[in-house]
């Protein structure tokens, strides 16, 4: 009998307190095959929620902090020549693996993260003369601090745009901040047990994509996108296609969570903030005028209407 | 580049389940345009599309939930290199005044530009006559209707008090000739209006009608006209998914929660689960006009 993906959901959950948005984001990036960016402040378990996803899949993870001296590398791996053979050995980096946490994504400089980005989108290294496969499942999920800007390197659009969606964790509440005390206070947090496999994480995507998705919700997805896109005093570029796309995968996605074999508008409307987020490019006028980014889409979207 | 080759293709494959069209008029009309209360009425949609077509199935009807419907005709003719597509209705009206109806629609590829296009009819407005008089819809009508009724007692009145004023001087020259008193003629009164009450249908009427409509023709185009009307039932907005219609549901509507999901489901399911999804949407329906 295969796993579903609320076994692992609930596998999450009782690792993690609270940030449900977050783990519902972590298991819609696995079922549509696709990458997530995480930002919050420190100590929301960001890092948590990444390896819980991999010990309940029991999948391979690697984590790799980003730092100013990191090289391309260190990420993809190298050529050592091997003397007693006299020849060169490629050594893998630690990129091959199921799930890969890149930690403090932006604090690597640009040709660091250009090929961290690479892997993401080709589903493969090179090293010298060799091209190597990536494992199936790959997900890369990568975190952001927010509030610590010092000594960082902003991601590029075209950079951003290769991640399905941004997941943002806030502080817990109250209530979740005291279960915390109660639970962790004088333990580890515990990872949670394998409940599901990779090849039952391939059988999900295959899942989705048997989900029925109607014409016209096809259209709202493109009126979705093509709004971020309107002349605007305060944006610079809107969404692209692979936006598009990320929707429809996410929909179908979060409709497989819902237990669902078709999407509903419902569907493209809660996914489309973190799939969005990310990929519009804002004048500072919007700064200037006290507005977020995210009030912008919020507005943006609920002037879409819905099919 | 390969994303956006997806996204056209996937584009490209909604279109070609379209019919390819070129559509020259659209028209929705009512005959009479003015029917009476309880008598049968004809609504006629008369769309005319250039070349030869040999099946349009893409109409789609507004929703009569107002009417009783008492038949459906549908007639397709071929003259001059034209197609002429009539569909006439058979009504009747349950209640006096105005009723509203939106357009008819038809969803297609437009041959000219290859584009998908939504075309509308116009929309139409009956009168529905109840009797002698007519009621009112609104303060506008209401004025409208009652102008000339006031004009013409007016035109009465002046025109019996000139004949009253002549009757006493003819009288007055008479007394004086011979000294002999005359009576008037009494004044005619107003005349009584009788108004009928315009007849607001309740919730439930609303609800059966919508399931009759469903039951009678059990499509995805009624399904998705019965969900706009239920929406509309609950006060939602174009703007609303369904999350957010649920999340603020008044205690009053609450039993209409899992109409409105099986309405979602109905509306946007494949077509292999359609006909269980409205027999769904169909006992759910049961449910709430019980």
């Amino acid at each position: 009998m295969t796993a579903g993906p609320h076994d692992v959901e609930r596998a999450l959950k009782a690792s993690i307190v609270g940030q449900d948005a977050a783990v519902e984001g972590l298991l819609m990036a696995a079922i549509a095959d696709g990458h997530a960016l995480l930002e919050g402040p420190p100590g929301i378990a960001k890092t948590l929620a990444c390896r819980a996803l991999a010990a309940s899949l029991d999948a391979t993870f690697k984590r790799i902090q980003f730092t100013p001296d990191l090289l391309p590398a260190d990420i993809v791996g190298t050529r050592i020549f091997d003397q007693q053979s006299a020849r060169f050995d490629t050594v893998l980096g630690p990129i091959v693996a199921n799930i890969v946490l890149a930690d403090e994504i932006n604090r690597a400089p640009a040709k660091v993260q250009s090929a961290l980005l690479e892997a993401m989108q080709e589903r493969q290294v090179t090293i010298g003369p060799e091209s190597h496969a990536l494992p199936d499942p790959f997900i890369v999920l990568a975190t952001m601090n927010p509030l610590d800007n010092d000594g960082t390197y902003a991601l590029p659009l075209a950079q951003m745009d290769r991640f399905l969606l941004k997941i943002d964790l806030g502080y817990p509440s109250e209530e979740e901040e005291l279960e915390i005390l109660e639970r962790y206070a004088f333990a580890q947090t515990p990872l949670p047990q394998k409940v599901a496999t990779v090849d039952d994480v391939r059988e999900w995507r295959a899942r989705a994509r048997a989900i029925h998705f109607d014409g016209k919700l096809h259209r709202y997805v493109v009126d979705l996108v093509t709004a971020t896109r309107k002349e605007s005093p305060y944006v610079v570029g809107g969404a692209s296609p692979r936006a598009t796309l990320a929707l429809v995968n996410c929909a179908r996605a979060r409709a497989l969570l819902r237990g669902r074999d078709y999407v509903e508008p419902d569907d493209i409307r809660s996914v489309a903030l973190p799939v969005l987020r990310h990929r519009i490019a804002f004048t500072h006028r919007l700064v200037l005028e006290s507005l977020s980014p995210v009030s912008w889409i919020e507005h943006t979207i609920a002037g879409v209407p819905v099919p | 580049m390969a994303a956006f080759c997806a996204l056209l293709s996937m584009q490209s494959v909604q279109a070609q389940s379209l019919p390819r069209l070129n559509v020259e008029r659209f028209t929705f009309s009512a005959q009479p345009a003015s029917p009476s209360i309880g008598r049968a009425f004809r609504l006629r949609i008369e769309l005319v599309v250039r070349g030869y077509v040999r099946r349009i199935d893409n109409v789609t009807l507004p929703i009569l939930s107002q009417l009783a419907l008492r038949g459906d005709e549908r007639t397709m003719t071929h003259l001059r290199g034209a197609t002429i597509y009539r569909e006439t209705l058979t009504v009747r009206a349950n209640r006096t005044g105005n009723i509203d109806l939106a357009p008819a629609t038809l969803d297609a590829v437009d041959a000219r530009t290859g584009q998908a296009e939504q075309y509308s009819s116009n929309p139409l407005r009956i009168v529905v006559r109840g009797g002698r008089l007519q009621p009112f819809a609104t303060a506008e009508s209401a004025v409208g209707r009652l102008a000339p009724i006031f004009a013409r007692i007016a035109f009465i009145a002046v025109g019996a008090l000139t004949i009253l004023f002549a009757l006493a001087l003819l009288a007055a020259f008479l007394l004086l000739r011979r000294r002999r008193p005359q009576e008037n003629a009494p004044i005619p009164g107003p005349i009584p209006i009788e108004l009928e009450p315009i007849q607001e249908r309740t919730r439930t009427e609303r609800l059966r009608d919508a399931a009759i409509v469903l039951r009678a023709e059990p499509t995805r185009h009624v399904v998705r006209s019965v969900r706009v009307d239920v929406r509309s039932l609950v006060g939602a907005s174009a703007r609303e998914t369904l999350a957010d219609v649920l999340a603020r549901l008044s205690d009053l509507d609450r039993d209409l929660a899992p109409l409105l999901r099986a309405l979602e489901r109905a509306a946007f399911t494949s077509d292999e689960d359609l006909p269980s999804a409205i027999q769904t949407c169909i006992r759910a329906f049961a449910e709430v006009t019980r």
